[in-house]
């Protein structure tokens, strides 16, 4: 560790100097040689740059000793840290503005380091049908060895984590400490995550989130993957940010086309027309970023079943329409309907069907 | 001298023999009534001497005291009047000679001498008829539930003249006829099947539903049709029988809800309590221990329509009767078991704003405002709840096509058969029907091949289904192979079973 970076790591475990200060004072001084020296220079920075900077004892917590007691308080509950002056800070990372300067880690960290990184991103209010193809999706792309990155709420991010956290080929980013994680939708999958694959947040474990912090945590979603992936969104939805983001640091934007007035998918149908991929199948996205797919296992079908799935895809997802359209009787449609949900071809979504293709 | 007369009370929906005794002495005239009386029994005082002065006899100028035997047990309402008025004639003149031991008189005394009709006549006259009384005088409104019973000499009378006329044996009266149980009689629905458009799936839901006596659960915006399909329910199910048809009247007659022109409840009952009902008032209660709501859809429907909107104690205090089938209510008085085995047909929204998954709504709800309208039902409640379905609104072309629909008349048919079935397997087991089978009852006869126990395992693992779904899904396969006339349960049951789960978005 450099002398900045343990001067980084304390200023951010011990004062909440907001982002823009540090980024800022990083710009001026560079790279310190030892960390009294950062500590008069940071002082001074700040005494200047913010009004009502508490300057006492500041310089004091600079020691080493103060940098080890911090460190070793991280890893007993298993966080490592890293600023961006490490070797192993993420070089995606290093290429986007207003980069993270500290990263939390938690989990295995190794995975940073992969090339092939894709982000999902999605609306918590996304439609089952929805959601299934991308807990589809992820699963893939995470068992052909591509590091899914996400956030850790419920909806959109949960089903990728879903999909993901058999292989461990997934990053999570936490918008809060790791204290303190929303932990409402994916109390059941958290383990997890830390235990194969990685937990990561820009802030110190104790911090609480702030609503504010969401939008920003974004950009670190945005700009770990190769590309992002937006699965729904309505049109004040947060996952606006992540792709506001995504067209910053020119990543490719893939996304779900939707039908007309579903609120639940307007972001998408905007990103499609403003140049974004239109995703119909997984091999959208993996032909424009070059990653490699496994193949897929071929599912048997019955007669009985291919015609429903081809009547539902043609357009009739309501049960009357199925009927209509494969005059089968109801008590023959039923279970050939839940055959091919447990097939994984089709999801139910209220009293709707639709088909599942990837 | 001394009278003694026999009448009945009520007691919950048995009745119990009270006899009326009354000494007419010498002494400072005084009317004293003894033996435990409620309010409405202390007040007949006054009807009694009223009414024995307008129908032209002479109320004795002397000490009367009535005595209520068994004294410890509180008589209610007004059943006692015709008694109490007989006792004071017979003891205070020689008019009525007659032996009178062997009737029981039941009614209310209006001032002029008129008998008015009492609740609960027809729990009373089968109590009475178990315990060997066989000779009745009761009101004439009261007649046509009396005529349900059978082999008993009921007088339906009109004033508390003729009852003495009667019982001196001046004037001979026909005893009330008795009435054969009509099945098709009073069975008007203002519903049918063939009324609703497409929801081919919740049609379906709804047969299996009755077929099996599953509880069922709709959910699903504004205007699908919800209310309409849970109207069906009773259009299909199996006719009461007279036993059925009997034990539900009874406590209507207690409850005071029986019209006395219908005499027997033949239909069965559609209950839909409003979400501002209290428990007290659906489970039953209050002063007097009357049946609540869920007593009174007895062998029918209890309908509750937006579940999440009722108060969470009302849903929670369903659970018990839901499983037992009989509801105890006790308050200080008294404790009083009444049978409520219903069919719970409920519904509900997806969220607050009902347009949660619709295809023609947005929904505006926020998540948590969601998750809070979904805690409303606990889930022990909803695992009472075989059968959850997801309905939405039906296009208005559909609305409005030719296209014919089966009618209730040929889904109760249907429906007959798989009942059927299930009375000839449980025979003796103390159940009718699936849904009230036990873990016990699953493993003896729900029997699965290794072949559904692999669909059942594939199910759960990729549909996240939870364990306490898999006795629900077993129970209602058992029911579509019934109404399949299938001997066993195969993968097609089973698969159609897991299909009865409503998938809502959040």
């Amino acid at each position: 560790m450099t002398a900045t970076s343990k001067g980084l790591i304390i200023l951010d475990g011990y004062f909440s100097v907001d982002y823009v200060y540090v980024r800022d004072f990083l710009d001026e001084i560079g790279e310190v040689s030892s960390l009294s020296e950062f500590a008069s220079l940071s002082n001074k920075f700040f005494q200047k740059k913010i009004k009502d900077f508490n300057a006492k004892n500041y310089e004091n917590y600079f020691t080493e000793k103060a940098y080890l007691s911090l460190i070793e308080t991280y890893a007993k509950s298993g966080v490592s840290v890293i600023t961006e002056f490490s070797s192993n800070y993420p070089k995606e990372l290093k290429e986007i503005s207003f980069r993270p300067i500290c990263l939390y880690l938690k989990g295995n960290a190794n995975l940073l380091q992969s090339k092939n990184k894709f982000s999902i991103v999605g609306s918590r209010k996304t439609l089952p049908s929805y959601l299934k193809i991308t807990e589809d999706f992820s699963k893939r792309l995470s068992s052909s060895g591509v590091i899914i990155v996400t956030g850790v709420a419920g909806g959109g991010d949960l089903s990728a984590i879903k999909g993901a956290i058999g292989s461990g080929n997934l990053i999570c980013v936490s918008a809060s400490g790791f204290d303190h994680v929303y932990k409402e939708y994916t109390r059941e999958y958290i383990d997890k995550i830390i235990e194969k694959g990685l937990l990561i947040s820009e802030k110190p474990p104790k911090v609480k989130a702030m609503p504010y912090f969401y939008p920003v945590r974004n950009r670190i979603i945005a700009g770990l993957g190769k590309g992002v992936l937006v699965i729904s969104g309505s049109s004040k939805s947060g996952t606006r940010h992540t792709y506001n983001y995504a067209l910053e640091y020119g990543k490719d934007v893939f996304s779900f086309p939707y039908g007309l007035g579903v609120t639940s998918g307007e972001i998408c149908n905007e990103i499609i027309k403003e140049g974004g991929y239109l995703v119909t199948s997984i091999e959208d996205i993996t032909s424009v970023l070059n990653f490699e797919l496994k193949k897929k296992e071929e599912v048997k079908l019955n007669d009985r079943e291919k015609q429903v799935l081809s009547a539902i895809k043609s357009g009739n997802y309501q049960v009357d329409d199925i009927i209509l359209a494969t005059n089968y009787k109801i008590f023959e449609l039923l279970p050939t309907l839940t055959c091919l949900e447990i097939k994984g071809l089709i999801v139910k979504n209220g009293s709707e069907y639709q088909a599942v293709d990837s | 001298m001394l009278a003694k007369v026999k009448s009945y009370a009520l007691c919950g929906l048995n009745g119990f023999l009270v006899d009326v005794e009354v000494d007419v002495s010498k002494g400072i005239p005084s009317f004293d009534i003894v033996g435990l009386p409620d309010t409405a029994v202390k007040e007949s005082k006054e009807r009694v001497r009223s009414a024995i002065k307008n129908s032209g006899y002479k109320f004795p100028n002397a000490k009367i005291t009535v005595n209520l035997a068994p004294a410890d047990v509180k008589k209610q309402g007004a059943y006692l009047d015709l008694a109490i008025a007989v006792g004071i004639i017979k003891a205070s003149s020689d008019d009525l000679v007659n032996d009178i031991s062997d009737y029981i008189l039941i009614g209310e005394l209006s001032l002029d001498g008129g008998l008015r009709s009492v609740q609960g006549v027809l729990p009373v006259l089968i109590s009475a008829k178990e315990e060997g009384y066989n000779n009745f005088i009761i009101p004439l409104s009261n007649s046509t539930e009396a005529g349900y019973v059978e082999g008993v000499n009921v007088f339906a009378l009109t004033s508390l003249k003729t009852a003495l006329s009667k019982l001196s044996g001046g004037e001979e009266f026909a005893p009330v006829k008795n009435t054969k149980f009509n099945y098709s009689f009073n069975k008007k629905y203002d519903v049918d099947m063939a009324f609703v458009k497409g929801q081919a799936l919740a049609k379906r839901a709804i047969e299996v539903a009755v077929a099996g006596g599953h509880n069922i659960l709709f959910v699903g915006p504004p205007g699908a049709g919800k209310t309409m399909l849970a109207k069906c329910v009773p259009t299909i199910m199996p006719d009461m029988s007279f036993d059925e048809a009997l034990e539900t009247t009874k406590i209507h007659s207690v409850a005071g809800t029986l019209k006395y022109s219908d005499g027997i409840i033949s239909s069965r009952p559609f209950m839909t309590p409003h979400h501002t009902a209290s428990q007290v008032s659906i489970v039953g209660g209050g002063q007097n221990v009357m049946p609540g709501i869920i007593s009174l859809a007895h062998n029918g429907v209890l309908y509750l329509d937006e579940m999440p909107e009722y108060p969470r104690s009302v849903l929670e205090s369903l659970r018990q009767p839901l499983e037992d089938r009989v509801i105890t209510v006790t308050r200080t008085k008294a404790s009083v078991e009444y049978p409520a085995s219903f069919m719970l047909v409920a519904s509900m929204n997806p969220c607050p704003c009902g347009n949660l998954g619709s295809k023609n709504g947005e929904c505006k709800c926020t998540l948590s405002q969601i998750h809070k309208y979904k805690s409303k039902i606990s889930g022990p409640l909803l695992d009472r709840i075989d059968l959850q379905i997801g309905v939405d609104g039906v296009e208005y072309t559909d609305l409005v096509s030719d296209k014919v629909e089966e009618s209730s008349e040929v889904v109760k048919r249907r429906v007959n058969m798989a009942r059927n079935i299930q009375r000839a397997r449980f025979e003796g087991e103390g159940i009718s029907c699936n849904a009230e089978m036990s873990e016990k009852h699953l493993k003896k006869y729900c029997v699965l091949s290794a072949e559904c126990e692999e669909i059942i395992k594939s199910a759960f693992t990729s549909l996240n289904l939870s364990a306490r779904a898999r006795s629900r899904i077993i129970k209602v396969a058992r029911t579509i192979a019934d109404l399949e006339l299938s001997e066993n349960i195969t993968p097609s049951h089973i698969l159609e079973a897991v299909n009865y789960r409503s998938n809502q978005p959040v």
